[in-house]
């Protein structure tokens, strides 16, 4: 292991061990470097948005509870991603069943599907730079989980495949396989025919609107 | 190719350029995953609101409260946990750490010598009675250790789904010692940094110090293990902790080595009222720490 790895290695256990000790300035650390990240995971990963505050302050109750069990194996940064991501697909989960429920009650379910659909007008629609960026959010949500987190992972928090694999739970060679594919996906929806995409999201838009 | 995203080396990402200019084929699929990389840039990051990052700081910090305020009261740690892991350590050394110093003759010679040969090896063990050294739920009672040339060391004290009791890293020079319960302070850290791997007869005293090698070192002949004929070989501590016994007089350690290699296959020793049996094996890779 590098040295600096090492030092990493050995500053994570030992901020988890003091996290668990209620030490509130390690808690603050492991906030203050950790929360943006996984706020961000969530919302892209989901695609919800305000709910996103709710479930990162969930990921973080659930990694304060199992920091007695981290054993420093993988960075604690990979670690409280694995459970982002569990806590993501229980969310996606209930998400998928509330939708049910809305399609028996009153068939709007694509109100609750897009749960970005309270966008319109707020500052981050205006970043969100038009079209071409609900396209691209409309062309991630269209990944299957796995494939958007394995992008998610890889493109917007800068991980190794390694660490997206003990995330993932899986092997390198899988989250190579999943990232060829979404790659592939989204390359058709953006480069090769960007207006599928945005007709998607048009659609979309306009049932919801 | 799909690593393009991330961070590189230097002289991978030269040998990726070069690569890329003679071959159409993965020049196009980088091509690719650029293009769709820069879609993906115009998503831009939610802004951390400071509030609701306030929020979830007081709260872990009241959860925080309240789970210390639930954990159940440990055992008095008790200094056998320290010797455990010490012996562990000591034997790792001891026949890990290369060449044998000077005045160090037969078998003993031998075995360090085949040790020396070898790139990494790892052991496990158990001790009989089990001893109480942790929470009140767990049992002290099974250590593992990983040894790679030159100088990587890992030791695993009781590891379970919820952790180990102890554990120490040696790598590179750097000691990380995670000892979640306390059981064993800062001595068993303080010993392994003593250790300098660049000076083999500082790393023999230190050795000779825990009367492994200056023990005498008795040849009690060949014998079948399992599918092996092995040759048992007997130390008799003269100094040292392991020479006290607590009370109950010195105990040889009985090692049992391969007759033709003269590696190690087990170890058993009685010391303190505890059976001490370690089992070797050889070619295992060093665990990864992350």
């Amino acid at each position: 292991m590098p040295r600096s790895s090492l030092q990493s290695h050995m500053r994570d256990v030992e901020l988890a061990r003091r996290c668990s000790e209620g030490d509130r300035e390690a808690l603050e650390a492991l906030v203050g470097e950790h929360y943006g990240p996984v706020v961000n995971f969530v919302h892209r990963f989901t695609g919800m948005r305000e709910d996103a505050h709710d479930l990162a302050q969930e990921v973080f109750v659930k990694a304060l509870r199992a920091l007695p069990r981290y054993d420093g194996r993988a960075g604690l940064r990979t670690w409280l991603f694995t459970i982002a991501g569990n806590a993501c697909r229980d969310a996606l989960r209930r998400r998928r069943r509330r939708k049910e429920d809305v399609v028996d009650e009153s068939g709007l379910a694509l109100l609750v599907d897009r749960p970005d659909a309270d966008l319109g007008g707020s500052p981050d629609r205006t970043a969100l730079d038009g079209i071409r960026a609900d396209a691209l959010r409309r062309a991630v949500d269209q990944l299957p989980e796995v494939h958007r987190m394995a992008v998610v992972l890889r493109f917007y928090h800068d991980m190794s495949l390694q660490e997206i694999a003990d995330v993932c739970g899986c092997t390198i060679g899988t989250v190579g396989s999943r990232l060829h594919y979404a790659l592939k996906k989204l390359r058709k929806l953006l480069v090769d025919n960007p207006d599928a995409a945005e007709a998607v999201g048009a659609v979309e838009g306009g049932l919801s609107g | 190719m799909l690593e393009q995203a991330g961070a590189r080396p230097e002289d991978e990402r030269q040998e990726l350029d070069r690569h890329l200019a003679e071959c159409p084929a993965c020049r196009e699929a980088d091509a690719s995953v650029k293009a769709v990389a820069e879609h993906l840039a115009a998503w831009p990051a939610l802004a951390v609101d400071s509030q609701r990052q306030g929020a979830c700081l007081s709260r872990l910090v009241r959860l925080a409260k309240e789970l210390r305020a639930r954990a159940p009261r440990h055992a008095a740690p008790t200094r056998w946990v320290v010797r455990f892991a010490l012996v562990g350590l000591v034997v790792a050394l001891a026949f890990g750490l290369g060449p044998v110093g000077r005045g160090i003759y037969g078998p003993g010679a031998a075995i360090a010598w085949a040790f020396s040969s070898v790139d990494r090896w790892c052991a496990e063990g158990t001790v009989t009675p089990p001893l109480l050294g942790g929470p009140q739920t767990r049992v002290c009672n099974h250590v593992r250790i990983w040894y790679q040339q030159p100088d990587s060391l890992r030791i695993l004290v009781d590891d379970s789904t919820e952790g180990p009791l102890y554990e120490l890293v040696r790598r590179d020079g750097d000691t990380m010692v995670r000892d979640p319960y306390g059981l064993v302070g800062h001595g068993l850290a303080h010993e392994a940094e003593q250790l300098d791997v660049d000076e083999l007869f500082a790393v023999r005293d230190w050795l000779a110090a825990k009367s492994i090698f200056r023990a005498p070192v008795a040849d009690l002949g060949l014998e079948r293990f399992g599918d092996k004929t092995v040759r048992r070989i007997k130390i008799t501590p003269t100094g040292g902790w392991l020479a006290g016994g607590g009370g109950h007089g010195p105990e040889p350690i009985m090692l049992r080595v391969d007759a033709e290699t003269m590696l190690p296959l087990l170890l058993e020793t009685t010391t303190h009222g505890s059976t001490i049996v370690l089992d070797f094996e050889y070619g295992t890779d060093f665990p990864a720490e992350s």
